[in-house]
């Protein structure tokens, strides 16, 4: 597929960019970048952090221009001149974080900016067939009086592109619309998205999750420092060659190497734990191990995170450390024991947005720093220092606040600051959600690392290729039962069976 | 079938009242205060008592209005008081006790209270500053803008406006139909208009509102001109109620307007709550105020107690607020 040409088509594409090209400073974000998009296609970018696809979304949202080069829209030269422009001309962006307000109806928020009026007065009941035909049209039922804030996330999304669709939007711009759904709310959305492309709407997809690539997408544009290598009907490729060319190196190498020889002994062992979902479930973590549980949306891997955590305490069972039966009655418990839990929900359980990448690394281990009430801030400085160059985060300084860090340096952060406590376990649940595959090799090194030091690590996961790809041990879990205990290297298509 | 349909609308009252749990509260406080007032008291029931009630309440009801309209945009009027007082001020020295100058003196009183609210939105809207920080800020400016013009009461109202505030039409005091036709078209323009509209979207989350295209500047800017109208019209209910004008009259209601917006079940985070709830919000201060006074109750055990009650009921909001997120997060679908 190296050299073959975009796919031709008789029509005219609905978007192009001609050599579009985009600097920050010394940073040349965007470099002679030229795409066609067809109608009625879904179109993915992939990219890893920092290859420009965010940047590309942005010129076509019209966040910013592009220095040179130039962009048409039906064959007419237009550039977006602002957000409110790009809307305007049938460009619609949907956000990570949607952009609805809780508090008002569906109908309501699909509305919102455009309402519809008679006279001077809302027309509440338009309002309200106007947002039940968009829903139909998109094959999707739903209640159009309810608040959008007791709607699940998927829904959401749904009433997002319902509510670009009420503005006639022409172009989808969906930026990691799968990262937060479940994966029965995946498959709605694309069946949503599938209606969508039926009608004639084109979409560009930006995800992280390859798989989902070949569900939904027609066409993959794959862009490297910059640049694209490469644009293909998704039907002529593989992902492992969408890694390839990425990363610029084959998935193979995405994985550390496991450790040779023995074991250094058991240090966390589950022994029969039961709770709302789990059933009976034990596992051994053993020191300079990764011990990886498979499982999917609500095969209790969530609640294992919990128990381990001490946020939930078991019905039945026990959990030992060292030897040593645990009460885990609290996170504080949970931390005194030795063990660290690292949340999937970054944003919201991990991290403290606003404040310095410094203090998010710090904020764990005050007691240990403080003398007389007061903080040590010169050992403060040490360990953040220390904490950057160790784990290679990549920072303009460790003042930087953290929420303008890519997930993966993120990630980083909060590893760190759980190295920092000196734990003997470490319990990652989705340790790579939402980061991209090249910063993704860099926090599986990090985890080996982490092994390799001597720690026990627990790897709570529902994708296959991370959990196969990394571990040492690997448990599957399913309906709340451990169904199978597999060795290290185990191919994934014998897993799978196991989950399903 | 006629079973099935009863137990349907029974599940529907229930849902309605867990979704408006706040006004399920205000109204039952409302009520029970009510009972309570004309148990303890035997004044309390009498015409004269009642007429005063209502009179007393214009000018809270008015200003809890404007008061409700920016607290669902999750902002914060606090110059209201202090525009209040100003406009007792002009109003009655303007006035001078003439009814000829009756018209161009109620001009005055609303054009003041919406100038103030002007600058505000435009501080707010255009600025950005924080409307806590941009109205405390015109709050002092207002005050001193009053006590500099005179330290005393001063001026005389026109004989009409007192007529306005304590007269009846029939056996119904005018400020009842003053405040019920306030609240209705209040109410008529959160629920029906685009304005309205944008207003709990503005407060439910500013990014989605402006993503959504909606001018957001100008409609914080507007949002703050009508509350300053309705603070410049309760100004006048107040001066009415006076018959002179007073620099320091509107103190007192800077709280008060936050506190019947709030023990309404508006969200003081916006997007939630409306005029509903400071209808009786408003009157379960005014009554638990009265029958204090009634019972012979000096005014600051009747602070105390005000403000006791404000923090009671915001305790039972919030605590609901937790559980309704609680039973979403469990139940996602």
């Amino acid at each position: 597929m190296s050299t073959s040409p975009a796919p031709q088509s008789p029509e005219e594409p609905v978007l192009e960019f001609e050599s579009v090209t985009k600097s920050f400073g010394v940073v040349r974000a965007l470099d002679d970048v030229s795409l066609r998009v067809d109608r009625g296609v879904v179109h993915a970018v992939v990219g890893q952090n920092g290859a420009g696809k965010s940047t590309l979304m942005r010129i076509l949202a019209g966040v910013f221009p592009p220095d040179a080069g130039s962009l048409r829209l039906e064959g007419e030269a237009v550039t977006p001149r602002n957000p409110d422009h790009a809307r305007r001309l049938g460009i619609r962006i949907i956000h990570q974080e949607l952009a609805l307000v809780p508090e008002l109806t569906v109908a309501e928020n699909i509305a919102l900016g455009v309402e519809p009026r008679r006279h001077v007065l809302l027309d509440r009941r338009r309002m309200k067939t106007r947002a039940r035909e968009t829903l139909e049209r998109l094959g999707h039922e739903l209640s159009v009086d309810r608040k959008v804030g007791t709607l699940d996330i998927g829904q959401q999304q749904i009433v997002e592109i319902a509510k670009a669709l009420a503005w006639q939007a022409k172009i989808l711009i969906l930026d990691e619309p799968t990262a937060a759904l479940e994966r029965q709310d995946v498959e709605r959305l694309f069946g949503v998205l599938r209606r969508f492309r039926e009608r004639g709407g084109t979409a560009l997809f930006v995800s992280h999750r390859l798989d989902e690539l070949f569900q939904i997408c027609d066409v993959v544009t794959i862009l490297r420092d910059g640049r694209v290598v490469e644009t293909a009907p998704i039907a002529a490729t593989t992902k492992g060659e969408i890694i390839r060319l990425m990363t610029g190196r084959p998935l193979s190498e995405v994985f550390p190497a496991r450790p040779s020889g023995p074991d250094a002994g058991p240090i966390l062992e589950v022994r029969a734990v039961s709770g709302t979902v789990l059933r009976g479930v034990s596992f051994t973590a053993k020191a300079g191990r990764i011990l990886g549980i498979v499982g999917l949306e609500g095969s209790g891997i969530r609640e294992i995170g919990k128990i381990l955590v001490g946020d939930r305490p078991p019905r039945s069972g026990s959990v030992v450390v060292n030897g040593k039966p645990l009460e885990l009655a609290s996170p504080k418990a949970a931390l005194a024991a030795g063990i660290v839990y690292l949340s999937p929900d970054r944003r919201r359980e991990g991290l403290f947005p606003i404040l310095q990448l410094g203090h998010n690394i710090a904020i764990g281990t005050l007691d240990n720093r403080t003398r007389l009430g007061l903080i040590d801030l010169r050992a403060e400085r040490r360990l953040v220092a220390d904490s950057i160059h160790r784990l290679a985060i990549t920072t303009p300084g460790a003042r930087q606040e953290i929420q303008y860090l890519s997930g993966g340096n993120q990630q980083k952060a909060l590893i760190a600051r759980a190295l920092a406590s000196r734990p003997r376990v470490f319990v990652f649940e989705e340790p790579t959600r939402g980061i991209d595959v090249g910063a993704k090799a860099e926090i599986y090194a990090l985890i080996r690392d982490l092994a390799n030091a001597g720690a026990a690590v627990v790897i709570l996961s529902n994708d296959l290729t991370e959990i196969v790809g990394l571990s040492d041990e690997i448990i599957a879990l399913f309906e709340g039962q451990g169904v199978a205990d597999l060795p290290g290297g185990t191919r994934e298509e014998e897993v799978l069976p196991h989950i399903v | 079938m006629t079973t099935i349909a009863i137990e349907d609308r029974g599940a529907r009252l229930r849902a309605w009242m867990t979704a408006h749990r706040e006004l399920v509260v205000v109204y039952s406080a409302l009520v029970i205060l009510w009972i309570c007032a004309s148990a303890v008291s035997p004044l309390f029931l009498t015409s004269f008592n009642l007429e005063s009630l209502m009179g007393a309440s214009l000018a809270l009801a008015l200003v809890a209005i404007g008061q409700t309209f920016v607290v669902l945009t999750g902002g914060i009027d606090l110059s209201v008081g202090s525009t209040m007082s100003l406009v007792t001020l002009v109003a009655a020295m303007h006035m001078d006790g003439s009814d000829g100058r009756l018209a161009t003196g109620i001009l005055l009183g609303l054009g003041i209270g919406a100038a103030i609210g002007l600058v505000n939105g435009l501080i707010i809207g255009v600025l950005n500053v924080q409307p806590i920080v941009a109205t405390l800020g015109m709050l002092s400016v207002v005050e001193g803008l009053a006590l500099w013009r005179s330290e005393a009461p001063d001026g005389k109202t026109a004989p009409g406006l007192k007529s306005a505030v304590y007269d009846t039409v029939g056996p119904i005091p005018i400020a009842v139909l003053v405040i019920l036709a306030a609240f209705a078209i209040g109410a008529f323009v959160l629920r029906r208009t685009r304005f309205g509209l944008r207003l709990y979207a503005l407060g439910g989350s500013e990014e989605a509102t402006s993503l959504s295209g909606v001018g957001t500047a100008r409609l914080k800017v507007c949002v703050y001109v009508v509350c300053g109208l309705f603070a410049g019209a309760a100004g006048l209910a107040l001066a009415g109620r006076l018959g002179t004008g007073d620099p320091v009259a509107g103190q007192f209601f800077l709280l008060t307007s936050v506190a019947a917006v709030a023990i309404g079940g508006t969200s003081l985070f916006g997007g939630r709550g409306g005029l509903a709830g400071t209808f009786a919000g408003v009157f379960v201060l005014t009554i638990l105020n009265n029958i204090l006074t009634l019972q012979g109750v000096g005014t600051y055990p009747q602070n105390v107690t005000t403000g006791l009650l404000i923090i009671a009921v915001v305790v039972v909001y919030s605590t609901a607020v937790r559980r309704r997120r609680a039973r979403r997060s469990e139940n996602p679908a």
